[in-house]
């Protein structure tokens, strides 16, 4: 690379998608995400001259986590995104008994479809935040326990357990829906 | 959280099994007891259920919009950081090719039903191979296989048709399809109880000679196996490589060489790699 600085933006578009995925359900809503992902990465570029080159997503994504996860604690008592603030008081077993339905209902094998991805879609936004990070960075971001347990500074039998919780309940929860 | 909370203390080890993050000793230890535990079972049905619900879930990913927001912040950052013209100049080279590689259309993948898991790999190829561009910008001479491989990986991610020559998922269709356009003959293994499709093959040039690459498919990642010839006479080596965010394993055997190429992770490509070799 010519300069740390044309490296870093490598490294940034990079791992663009995975922090902006990460953030949109860490915080469930869109404009809040956005804030976050570009917050972060200002951040990241900062540190970039003591990022010693081991595991970029994982460095990336850590960030994007602090971030997501301070913008949240303040913005519970400030402004914050509609969805996240109806979200956010949302627990599982509530969100178990309150998924409403869709009046726009059709009994066409798409649409059925669509309404179980939503109801998951849900159910997973309804977890709480420690679980859900867990489930996401596993199953989508398909990251292995030691990067998950370093992103979400955690040891690696929490984040085991975590994962294990998440996917009982969500599992149980589509269960209780199907 | 101690085993009292589970059913069977053995139930996190099924999980990191599921997960594949036990190695082959270690699975065959848990294997008997998960074969004639009831509650193990429960926690495999359990583990494969969720994995299915969350395979319905969408991966956001970031508009172009954005895309070009983030950048250009990032760059005004820089720029008051700007120690040396020449940074900058490398930078605009590298954001230009960037940008002419970016406005081509997203390709879709195969191998996912969710549309928004099309664009967003599609999208996440497109900026991979921008990505490609800009190194090969900043270093034109690169004569490193590695990054040829990648480049080919990513022109046939890109251009769908070259991704596989002859498709099958049956490795007596796919081995004889080679004889006659390379002139060795490449090992091709099936590893769909691995979790490992085979999608097919085709014929690449790599330092000017034909490869073989075998194509295959892992959830929501493609994995090419290439093969040619060796130079030493057989030796076992294994190395590990990135470039622009592709992971590469690299081995030879038998008188051949191999690279597997890949955007899955570091740690999911060794699991691929130890297993396509052990494989018969």
């Amino acid at each position: 690379m010519a300069s740390s600085n044309s490296g870093f933006e490598a490294l940034a578009v990079d791992h663009l998608d995975s922090a902006y995925n990460l953030a949109r359900w860490l915080v469930r809503d869109p404009a809040l995400a956005d804030d976050v992902v570009q917050d972060a990465m200002l951040r990241a570029l900062k540190y970039f001259h003591g990022f010693r080159g081991e595991n970029a997503r994982a460095w990336v994504l850590q960030i994007v986590r602090n971030v997501a996860l301070t913008r949240l604690q303040s913005g519970r008592t400030g402004a914050m995104g509609v969805a996240a603030q109806a979200a956010a008081h949302v627990d599982l077993e509530v969100a178990a008994l309150t998924v409403p339905d869709d009046p726009s209902q059709e009994p066409e094998a798409t649409l059925m479809r669509e309404e179980d991805e939503r109801l998951v879609q849900r159910l997973l936004q309804g977890l709480p935040v420690e679980l859900r990070e867990c489930l996401i960075l596993r199953e989508i971001e398909e990251l292995s326990y030691k990067e998950i347990a370093r992103i979400v500074d955690a040891p690696i039998g929490t984040v085991m357990s975590r994962l294990w919780r998440g996917r009982k309940l969500l599992a149980q929860a589509a269960a209780e829906h199907a | 959280m101690n085993t009292s909370t589970y059913e069977c203390e053995h139930t996190l080890l099924v999980q990191a099994e599921f997960d594949g993050e036990l190695d082959a000793a270690q699975a065959a230890k848990l294997a008997p007891h998960r074969e004639q535990c009831p509650h193990c079972q429960a926690v495999q049905e359990q583990l494969t259920r969720s994995r299915d619900l969350m395979r319905t879930v969408p991966r956001h990913v970031v508009s172009p919009d954005m895309k070009a927001q983030i950048l250009q912040r990032m760059r005004e950052a820089e720029a008051a950081n700007a120690s040396s013209s020449a940074a900058v100049v490398s930078s605009l080279d590298a954001e230009r090719e960037r940008r002419e590689s970016a406005s081509a259309p997203p390709k879709p993948r195969s191998g996912s039903s969710f549309s928004g898991w099309r664009y967003g790999a599609g999208w996440g190829v497109a900026v991979a191979a921008s990505l490609l561009a800009a190194i090969v910008v900043l270093r034109p001479q690169s004569p490193d296989v590695g990054a040829q491989l990648v480049n080919n990986h990513l022109r046939a991610m890109q251009f769908d048709s070259h991704l596989i020559d002859v498709v099958s998922t049956d490795h007596h269709t796919v081995k004889p399809w080679f004889a006659g356009k390379v002139d060795f003959a490449p090992p091709v293994k099936q590893l769909d109880r691995e979790g490992y499709v085979l999608k097919g093959g085709r014929v690449d040039i790599v330092d000017t000679r034909p490869a073989a690459v075998l194509v295959y498919q892992a959830g929501r990642h493609v994995v090419d196996v290439y093969i040619w010839p060796a130079n030493s006479g057989g030796a076992t080596l294994f190395r590990e490589k990135q470039v622009a965010g592709f992971n590469l394993r690299h081995w030879e055997e038998g008188g051949l060489t191999f690279w597997c190429v890949s955007d899955m992770g570091a740690e999911e490509l060794d699991r691929f790699a130890t297993r396509w070799r052990s494989a018969s």
